[in-house]
């Protein structure tokens, strides 16, 4: 046999050991695992439906900001909407206060009865706001209204 | 995916392994080949060949961007020529043939990475040369002739180990 014979013949043999080699199992493993985060990865939302997302809660945080400032703008408004300050009936009898603080609170409107104003029936429980201008004694000289 | 793996795995992963000569990265080629059928598998065109061939192709693609990273490159202009010596003697009176079988191995291993991987798809893979021709992206008659070449080759160095074991 020649050398190049002896090639031949080696090759066939070390080619026949060659393809009984199979690859390792963790190969299949590792791809089953890659699949699975390949399909699952196509189940997830696209990049551009956030991006979209990302554009509506923007706008609409920015809609209801501005909407906010309104209504703040609004309250605002509310609270200068006052009616003039109204004695307290009988409160005329009570000295002149040196000091007077303003205290702002929100009652049932028939509890303005106690202080002895006139309300209509039926009132129910209607929420009134009112801002009391109290004296050093702790007692109401007057009352304003929020409209 | 598990079919085809079935099918076409060891053979992705003998040529990776042959070519590379590393386990771990030869496992990672023929993983990475098989993503790219998961993921490009709408570029596979059968009027071109068969899956297996295209797969081949990935693999050697991936074999020789590995091969670039760790320099195992060699030229490929000529200057593996085989010089002309004598082939007529008979290699089995000097070696037995467990040595002709290794000294024919550490040649393959040997071989440029251009001669090998023709060596593997045809002699090993039992490749016919048009789908080793297309799978490599040359004419068949570079295929011949590159088969030509590696067995040439490997003659040279059996004659070589041979000329070595005749010296007291």
């Amino acid at each position: 046999m020649t050398y190049h014979d002896e090639v031949t013949q080696a090759l066939k043999e070390l080619g026949e050991q060659h393809r009984t080699a199979g690859p390792p199992p963790q190969i299949e493993a590792r791809l089953r695992a890659a699949t699975r985060r390949a399909s699952s990865a196509k189940r997830v939302v696209p990049r551009w439906v956030w991006a979209c997302a990302a554009c509506l809660v923007l706008t609409v945080s920015v809609w209801q900001m501005t909407r906010n400032r309104v209504d703040h703008r609004d309250g605002e408004a509310r609270v200068e909407q006052l009616t003039e300050f109204v004695p307290i009936p009988g409160s005329e009898a009570l000295p002149e206060p040196v000091d007077r603080v303003i205290v702002r609170v929100q009652m049932a409107k028939e509890d303005l009865r106690s202080y002895g104003f006139e309300i209509p029936a039926p009132v129910g429980k209607e929420l009134v706001r009112a801002e009391f201008v109290v004296g050093e004694d702790g007692l109401a000289r007057a009352v304003r209204f929020a409209l | 995916m598990a079919a085809l793996y079935g099918r076409h795995g060891g053979m992705i992963y003998r040529f990776a392994l042959r070519m590379i000569q590393d386990e771990s990265i030869a496992e990672e080629v023929t993983q990475d080949v098989f993503l790219a059928l998961l993921r490009q598998s709408d570029r596979f065109d059968p009027a071109i060949g068969k899956l297996s061939t295209w797969l081949c192709g990935i693999a050697r693609r991936l074999v020789w961007k590995q091969l670039e990273r760790t320099q195992r490159l060699e030229s490929m202009d000529g200057a593996d020529d085989v010089p002309e010596q004598s082939m007529q003697d008979d290699p089995a009176s000097l070696l037995t043939r467990k040595e002709i079988i290794m000294a024919v191995q550490r040649g393959i291993e040997a071989l440029p990475p251009d001669l090998k991987e023709v060596l593997v798809f045809c002699e090993f893979e039992e490749m016919k040369y048009d789908d080793a021709a297309i799978a490599i992206g040359v004419p068949i008659g570079t295929i011949r002739s590159r088969l030509y070449r590696a067995k040439q080759k490997l003659a040279t160095l059996l004659r070589e180990e041979s000329v070595r074991s005749r010296k007291p």
